[in-house]
């Protein structure tokens, strides 16, 4: 008997089986190489979807150094930009902090573009889209034409109407049984959302949000019916009048006159077009005349000590021509006014102090112009100015008219978010097919 | 020559070759087919680049495929190929199938050291390159297999020479 290994290998060999069919291994060969390669192909697609999906939700979502409540410099820019659409929101980055203004633009994702709101920091001149919950978005619908947010004069708090359920059927413009039920007030240093809820059947007809000094006023309507609205109808509201709400410090109180909010008073109260002329409403309904109708065409504002009204004095108000119109002051207390020398201006927007006013002066260009105007020698000065973009709605804090002027940053230009990601999908999916490659390449299974 | 009748001529002349590394792999006619079946179509979308020398390629590819397999079938009862009829096998084939059920014994990578250093005649460094480690995991393997076989089969002689496994002290008979 051999002891040898190698022969007893040799002989166990001898019994492997004989040589069987064979002519079909290359077609099964060629046919798994497909399915291979097709297999490869699509799990380098997915691979390259999913993961240019989540660079691109990843590359907006790291957060920032969260606002704090510290005192900081709180600035004027000396221009306003329309920013990327592709800039990050509060949900990925978290507060912004105290704003020195809003903007409507266009805001952009992978899925579609919609019409935003973005917030402008007054400490750092960052833009950002501010993600409010429930916000009811301005559109077409006729529900909602006047929901625009309002911005405290601190920019510290956004004022904006929230959609949510009512108690029974609610009246919406298309199918769904979300309407409008209430008043929010977000807090840019926290993200902390506040919310004053108006009791109703069928929702509420939104009119106006001002904020007179740390006071915002309310006036709606509640719906009196519910369904869906169409073309031809109109709806109705009862219970109509103003609320006045101090967001954090109590409940909000029914009551504060019935007028329209035309503009923002100061302190404590808004401004409202009566018989008896400009009257600044306070927070209990109290009543006190501004300013003549005659003397002021258009919603006067107010300066911060209350000492001073000031507007456009149109001599043809009726006759919209868009061209720049005299300024006239009001002494609240003597009632005494007189015109701005040699100053016009297409819109009062604010007090910088005592002694200058905020106008829209003009445009050029793209460009809208405002101007430090003083109300006694009609002094006017360039003070900052914004693009026209897409005409959305621009909203300045009233108290930050007053801060100082600093040059502006242009914000961040983010790149198209879709580019990113296909970007980053064809690099991943160009490493994988290297992979594959290599991995082919390699003599061995 | 196009690439499917080189591939088809070498397998009408290695298909014998490939077989018996299979069958001494697998100890089953029967896996022993398959996994010959498996490693040349798996070479087929390979051949433009193994047509050189396609031997290493399907060697790699049989060992661990079986390697593979054996985990699968873990657990699995072991099937004997072939019973020995005590009553009438000769001595040789006692002593065949002795090897078999010994071999079936050692873990799969050590049944392919075995394997491939004694019946391919490879080098431990070869023989490295097919199972993908290192040159002491296949002295180390090499070393226990033997050991193993020496256990289970007490008449298998390993005498001092110059055989492939010298290097780690342990040699068998260079009598093919």
């Amino acid at each position: 008997m051999s002891t040898d290994l190698r022969e007893r290998l040799e002989r166990l060999a001898t019994r492997a089986p004989e040589p069987g069919e064979t002519a079909d291994l290359w077609r099964r060969g060629r046919r798994r190489q497909l399915r291979r390669t097709a297999a490869g192909v699509a799990a380098t697609l997915v691979l390259a979807l999913v993961a240019g999906v989540g660079v691109a939700a990843l590359w907006t979502r790291l957060p920032d150094a969260a606002p704090t409540d510290e005192p900081t410099r709180l600035v004027l820019p000396d221009r306003f930009f329309t920013p990327s659409p592709w800039l990050p929101g509060t949900d990925d980055k978290g507060p912004i902090g105290p704003l020195v203004a809003v903007i409507r633009c266009e805001r952009r994702s992978l899925w579609g573009s919609e019409s935003a709101l973005a917030g402008i920091s007054a400490t750092t001149g960052e833009y950002r889209f501010l993600d409010l919950p429930d916000e009811a978005w301005p559109n077409a619908s006729r529900l909602r034409e006047d929901v625009e947010p309002a911005l405290s004069p601190d920019g510290r708090r956004l004022a904006y109407w929230y959609l949510g359920h009512p108690s029974g059927d609610p009246l919406v413009e298309e199918q769904g049984d979300l309407s409008i039920v209430g008043v929010a007030v977000y807090d840019t240093v926290t993200g902390h959302v506040d919310r004053m809820p108006l009791k109703s059947e069928h929702g509420i007809a939104p009119w106006a949000l001002v904020w007179g000094g740390s006071t915002l006023f309310v006036r709606a309507g509640l719906l009196t019916e519910g369904g869906v609205l169409n073309d031809s109808d109109g709806f109705g509201s009862n219970s109509e009048g103003v609320w006045s709400w101090r967001p954090g410090r109590g409940e909000p109180t029914f009551g504060a006159g019935s007028l329209s909010l035309d503009g923002p008073g100061s302190p404590e109260g808004y401004l409202a077009d009566s018989r008896r002329g400009w009257v600044l409403i306070g927070p209990d309904g109290s009543r006190t005349v501004v300013a003549a109708r005659a003397a002021i065409s258009d919603t006067p504002l107010m300066s911060p000590s209350g000492g001073w009204a000031a507007g456009i004095s149109d001599p043809t108000p009726n006759i919209d021509d868009s061209k720049p119109q005299p300024l006239t002051v009001v002494d609240v207390g003597s009632q005494k006014s007189w015109v701005v020398p040699g100053a016009t201006a297409l819109q009062v927007v604010g007090w910088r102090d005592e002694a200058h006013l905020v106008v829209l002066s003009r445009t050029r260009d793209n460009e809208l112009l405002y101007d430090s105007v003083d109300i006694r020698s009609g002094e006017a000065r360039p003070l900052t100015q914004r693009s026209w973009g897409d005409g959305g709605s621009f909203d300045v804090a009233a108290g930050l008219w007053s801060a100082p002027v600093v040059e502006a940053r242009e914000p961040s230009w983010p790149w198209d978010r879709r580019w990113v990601s296909g970007g980053v999908g064809l690099a991943l999916g160009i490493v994988a097919w290297l992979v594959m490659m290599l991995r082919r390449r390699r003599v061995g299974p | 020559m196009s690439g499917r009748e080189d591939f088809e001529q070498y397998v009408a002349a290695r298909m014998p070759a490939l077989l018996r590394t299979a069958y001494l792999l697998t100890g089953d006619p029967h896996d022993a087919e398959d996994l010959v079946q498996t490693a040349l179509v798996k070479a087929v979308p390979a051949w433009k680049r193994i047509a050189g020398s396609p031997d290493a390629y399907l060697r790699r590819v049989m060992v661990n495929e079986n390697i593979s397999g054996w985990r699968r079938r873990r657990g699995r009862e072991v099937l004997v190929g072939e019973t020995p009829d005590r009553g009438q096998a000769d001595p040789d084939t006692a002593s065949t199938l002795a090897l078999q059920r010994a071999l079936a014994a050692l873990a799969p990578r050590q049944r392919a050291v075995i394997v491939l250093r004694y019946f391919e005649d490879l080098t431990e460094r070869e023989t490295a390159e097919v199972l993908g480690v290192a040159v002491g995991t296949v002295k180390s393997q090499a070393r226990d297999a033997l050991a193993r076989l020496r256990l289970e089969l007490p008449d298998l002689a390993f005498e001092e020479d110059a055989g492939p496994a010298a290097a780690d002290g342990v040699t068998v008979h260079q009598g093919r």
